[in-house]
């Protein structure tokens, strides 16, 4: 279930910005697509350790009790990444996403998806990855 | 744009100081004897014994062997039958998180299991390998010294083979399923014990540092003679593999590799069966292996690997995907590919810089397109893998039979 949501969430999207590294907004606060929600990740460690596993701690302000799940693909390679995260709702509008790992080094879309019942949202946000594999 | 006098971007040189030095093999806590020296004098042993095998004609040596940079130099390996895919090399494996071509282990004590049971490479069975280890003095005293007392497995309730085998009319199947649940949990374990004895040694099969390394170091270190560890071809080679020619896109880090998995669009070989899917079935089959870091076996079934396999996904990306190989005395471990696709380093970098073939399954990783190399810029590539990777052993004694 969780991965057909994630093939829904990242299936077709063009969403956070150009196709150059230029175009693209890296900030860690975006606000989804159509306006309800403004998204803050920050991964854990940080900077993103490449190839390793990390995780990434969510806040969506207004969020408590809603479906969240949480993707990342390199468009540019068209490729996702191989592990699939799991996503725990840690309370307050924050959320704890776990297994997550860039494994090339290169810009990473994550996709953070918002269901509330009525409308189903996403937010892009761009990590450039990463320090080179050591 | 070029950095200072060396040619290289800060981009560049962040990559290249990733490659060196080489650390420490990782850690593997899923195996409690990994690092044991008396582990490893027992997996020396094993390596090279062929009473592991089904005919006690084969050991692992057989298709890693130390003369050959431990492969057999052939497209497929040929031991009891013939494999459908190309023997890598055991040297700098335990810097792998993943085990085989395709990934199906995800430590080295469950890669050393395979081969053994497989009916075309060693052809045995895990209660052939436990009454060899008890009926052989010396292997049962080191194996009972390192993971307790043995069970007489030539009692009379134990046949000489048995074996799970998907096919449950197999004989070796039919025999495993007369064990008990009790004898089959013992010979599991004492497989198990023995793939980590055998991962102990070869842990050991590591390379130190060479001409890259110095090369590096001495460039980072801005000592004007670093340029004498390699020659002008080479050093265009170097400037092509972290430049024009992108091979640091997954030839990264220490061991050149990024330990992951890539659908490079290798096309069929009429040497080749039909239907090899790679990574994909890999997925499938290391979640599935009992002998995997969550499994009853595993010595850590919380730790860093186990973390991996947890959140694993299985998705159609991994179609058609082999491990990226590290290339750290890469010279000398011709033919090339999991399907021993390509003859030489020169072919490899042909391959790349065409790119002319189709993948049988899944596609293309979207980083590779022609890399439109001129003749001169291809061969510099070869020579810096020939040249800039060659290395030694950290210990080469250990690279012979005991």
């Amino acid at each position: 279930m969780t991965r057909i949501v994630a093939a829904l969430i990242l299936a077709g999207c063009t969403g956070g910005g150009g196709d150059t590294a230029e175009e693209r907004d890296y900030g860690r606060t975006q606000t989804t697509d159509l306006g309800s929600w403004t998204v803050t990740i920050a991964p854990d460690p940080d900077p993103v350790p490449p190839v390793d596993l990390f995780a990434l701690d969510v806040t969506i302000p207004g969020a408590e009790g809603l479906f969240v799940d949480v993707d990342a693909d390199m468009p540019s390679h068209n490729h996702g990444m191989n592990t699939e995260p799991v996503v725990t709702e840690v309370g307050g509008g924050a959320f704890r996403v776990d297994g997550m790992q860039f494994h090339m080094t290169g810009d990473w879309r994550v996709t953070v998806a918002i269901d509330d019942g009525n409308t189903y949202e996403r937010a892009f946000l761009w990590i450039d990855c990463c320090e080179p594999i050591q | 744009m070029g950095c200072g006098s060396s040619g290289f971007s800060e981009e560049q040189l962040d990559i290249l100081a990733a490659m060196t030095p080489v650390p420490a093999v990782p850690a593997d806590s899923t195996n409690a004897v990994a690092d044991d020296p008396n582990a490893a004098v027992l997996g020396r042993k094993l390596f090279f014994s062929t009473a592991l095998s089904g005919d006690g004609q084969f050991s692992c040596a057989s298709c890693h062997d130390p003369a050959q940079d431990f492969t057999d130099g052939l497209q497929l390996s040929e031991a009891a039958g013939q494999t459908g895919r190309h023997a890598p090399t055991v040297i700098n494996a335990a810097y792998s998180r993943w085990q085989f071509w395709d990934g199906r282990c995800d430590s080295q004590w469950c890669q050393a299991l395979g081969p053994i049971e497989s009916p075309v490479e060693m052809a045995g069975t895990r209660l052939g390998v436990a009454r060899a280890v008890y009926t052989d003095a010396t292997l049962r005293a080191e194996y009972e010294a390192l993971f307790g007392a043995l069970t007489d497995f030539t009692d009379s309730r134990f046949p000489e083979r048995a074996r799970p085998a998907e096919d449950p009319t197999d004989p070796d199947a039919l025999a495993w399923a007369q064990l008990s649940a009790a004898d089959q949990a013992d010979v599991n374990g004492v497989f198990a014990n023995v793939g980590k004895a055998i991962a102990a040694y070869e842990r050991l099969l590591v390379t130190g540092e060479g001409p890259l390394d110095a090369y590096i170091q001495g460039l980072l270190a801005e000592d004007e003679s670093y340029r004498d560890a390699l020659s002008p071809e080479a050093e265009l080679g170097l400037e092509l593999f972290v430049g024009k020619g992108l091979c640091h896109f997954c030839h990264s880090g220490p061991m050149l590799s990024n330990g992951e998995f890539h659908n490079v669009a290798l096309g069929p070989r009429d040497w080749l069966p039909e239907g090899d899917n790679g990574r994909f079935d890999g997925i499938r089959a290391v979640r599935e292996t009992p002998f995997n870091a969550l499994g009853a076996f595993s010595d850590d079934t919380e730790g860093e690997a186990a973390q991996r396999l947890t959140f694993l996904a299985l998705n159609i990306d991994a179609e058609g995907q082999f491990k990226t190989p590290g290339l750290r005395r890469v010279a000398n471990t011709a033919p090339y590919m999991h399907g021993g696709h390509l003859d030489d380093l020169a072919s490899v970098v042909e391959f790349y810089n065409l790119q002319e073939e189709e993948p049988e399954f899944g596609h293309l990783d979207e980083t590779l397109a022609p890399l439109e190399l001129s003749e001169e810029e291809a061969a510099a590539l070869v020579v810096f893998m020939e040249e800039a990777l060659d290395a030694e052993l950290v210990d080469p004694s250990v690279a012979t039979a005991p």
